[in-house]
């Protein structure tokens, strides 16, 4: 499949996701958490066309408690990618210091990051999810946080490895020669050749974490009810479903929304990697990774 | 070699005193009274205190350290305040089950993986070339609960072909949807990754050359297709790794397999403290030699990585 083919089926799944999501405040009907018993488990508008009286609207649908699907939907996507969001940019500033100084600042922080590196790989995120949760409460941000102490470590080895290459490079040597401080070299010659690694890395890590935001609060460890999340839909209206009962669309369509946002970035991610790698010539052929992913 | 090895060591030794003390202080920290949770009801202040002594949480932070780590050291790793059974014995007995999931998707992965990224890779351009980005990322998109449900919905409800949940030892028709719900992601990792190193690898003079000879089919490519990248799949096999011990906790919450992830997620929520730090440190020290030994295997076959 060709890149640009790939880069449209990202953009076309992303963008009336994330418009649609970013707006909810404003286009999704009713509150997300507005319970109606009398309204429950309503079949999406399309299944039942002559049925259109105002107390009965519901585009896709409502929920065992009469909770409209689409709003949970959009409410719970906003708050899904604004997380993901705010967890990447996170991890990606973890990254780019701890990845800095690892690869710049000669050997006792390279040692100290790489102690860093091994003892956070050795945690799944769950368990530095429940970690922060256990110390922070069961906020948004503890949640952003959580998911951020497990995403730096790529983009920390990622950097790494870019600046210790970049170190010896001609216009470093130079630039040192000529008398320059480390603060201008780093912001002259080496983050700038840096961005195009991590939009890579803020690609694929925003799929990560719309990914690792959507398990925990299937878990139940992640996005508090009543507030909704597209982990949280899934969590309460899927176990229906293996009974043969309950309402296909109330999980189906969270469903649908979490894989597409997550291949949208996923997709984007990949392509961004495949124009770097054509178009810039330090990028060793076939990898990405410019001393491979572990060290 | 041997230096590499005990480097190694060195390094998971460092990673299970890491992991001991972060349990420690994490629980030292957390709100809550564990006892009053594991109780279930008020206890009065006297059994309280008496429990609270012979648990030794009556003693200074540091005492108790290094009191905790003294036992460590002998291998005990304390009472579970729920069930009253040893946290090691528990381990144990947990392990076995996640254990056998792990490598059974860790086989899937490697497997399936390779197949699909080398034969992609084989015939450059050729249908299986141009599905597999996108149908990898796809995979990648599907979370690990969400595919366990739908391979619990399609194969178990549908058709009926499987179990829908629990676990008989030795009966491997249990084992088949956990593990391929587990595998899903690392497949996708091995066959990117399989599918770029073997091209590359095949365009190398070598590789080439070899076809020019007139070397064809199964032999051009082990020989000069998987073999030299065999230390770059060995680095995703690290990738793989952290993927599987991360999707265990959701796997084996869908499946209800009885293994070390329901009986982290079920300690977390009880504040069994003694069993958290138990799970804290078998989970690290697991994940951190499973990549010790990966690493090893790297630089076993790629001379360039030993000192």
């Amino acid at each position: 499949m060709s890149g640009r083919l790939q880069a449209r089926l990202g953009l076309v799944l992303l963008v009336p996701l994330v418009l649609a999501c970013g707006l909810a405040e404003w286009i999704a009907p009713r509150d997300p958490t507005d319970v109606d018993l009398r309204r429950a488990n309503l079949a999406p508008q399309v299944l039942r066309a002559i049925d259109s009286s105002a107390r009965t609207r519901a585009w896709l649908g409502t929920d065992a408690l009469g909770r409209d699907v689409l709003s949970r939907l959009l409410r719970g996507g906003r708050s899904s990618l604004a997380i993901a969001l705010a967890a990447q940019s996170l991890a990606l500033a973890f990254g780019l210091l701890l990845g800095t100084a690892a690869g710049y600042f000669g050997r006792a922080p390279a040692a100290a990051v790489e102690g860093m590196l091994q003892v956070f790989g050795a945690f799944p995120y769950v368990l530095l999810a429940l970690a922060v949760r256990s110390q922070l409460g069961a906020s948004r941000l503890a949640l952003a946080l959580a998911l951020a102490a497990a995403g730096w470590l790529t983009t920390a080895r990622v950097v790494r490895g870019h600046v210790r290459l970049l170190r010896g490079s001609g216009p470093v040597e130079a630039a040192r020669a000529a008398g320059a401080g480390s603060g201008q070299i780093l912001k002259r010659h080496i983050w700038p050749a840096l961005i195009g690694p991590l939009a890579v890395l803020g690609s694929w890590g925003l799929a990560r974490a719309l990914l690792a935001e959507s398990a925990l609060s299937y878990l139940g460890i992640g996005v508090v009810p009543p507030q909704p999340s597209w982990g949280h839909m899934l969590r309460t209206d899927l176990v229906p479903l293996l009974y043969g009962g309950g309402a296909w669309w109330a999980a189906v369509f969270p469903g649908m929304a979490l894989v597409a946002a997550i291949l949208g970035f996923q997709l984007l991610g990949d392509t961004l990697a495949e124009t770097r790698q054509r178009s810039d010539p330090t990028a060793r052929r076939g990898s990405f990774w410019p001393f491979g992913r572990n060290r | 070699m041997v230096t590499l090895l005990f480097k190694q060591l060195a390094r998971v030794l460092a990673v299970a005193w890491g992991a001991a003390t972060f349990g420690f202080f994490l629980l030292l920290l957390v709100p809550g009274d564990p006892l009053a949770a594991s109780w279930g009801r008020p206890i009065d202040p006297q059994r309280r205190a008496v429990w609270r002594a012979q648990l030794e949480l009556d003693q200074p932070v540091l005492v108790r350290y290094t009191l905790y780590l003294e036992r460590l050291a002998r291998g005990d790793l304390g009472r579970s305040l729920t069930t009253r059974e040893p946290v090691a014995t528990a381990l144990l007995r947990r392990a076995a089950p996640t254990a056998q999931l792990v490598a059974a998707a860790f086989l899937l992965a490697l497997g399936l993986g390779l197949a699909l990224g080398a034969g992609a890779a084989f015939h450059p351009g050729g249908p299986l070339d141009r599905v597999l980005p996108v149908l990898s990322a796809l995979l990648l998109a599907v979370p690990s609960f969400l595919a366990a449900y739908l391979l619990l919905l399609w194969f178990s409800v549908r058709l009926g072909w499987a179990p829908i949940s629990g676990y008989v030892a030795g009966d491997l028709s249990y084992l088949v949807l956990p593990a391929l719900a587990l595998a899903l992601r690392p497949i996708a990792l091995v066959a990117r990754t399989a599918r770029r190193e073997v091209r590359t690898a095949l365009e190398l003079d070598a590789g080439r050359a070899a076809r020019a000879r007139g070397c064809r089919g199964l032999r051009l490519l082990l020989q000069y297709g998987l073999a030299p990248a065999a230390v770059p799949l060995l680095e995703v096999a690290g990738a793989v790794v952290s993927s599987l011990l991360a999707g265990t906790y959701f796997v084996e919450f869908v499946f209800g397999w009885p293994g070390l992830g329901q009986w982290t997620l079920r300690a977390v929520e009880s504040l069994d403290i003694f069993a958290i730090q138990g799970a804290v440190l078998a989970t690290a020290v697991s994940s951190a030699a499973l990549h010790a030994g990966l690493s090893l295997a790297a630089s076993g076959l790629d001379p360039r990585r030993r000192p």
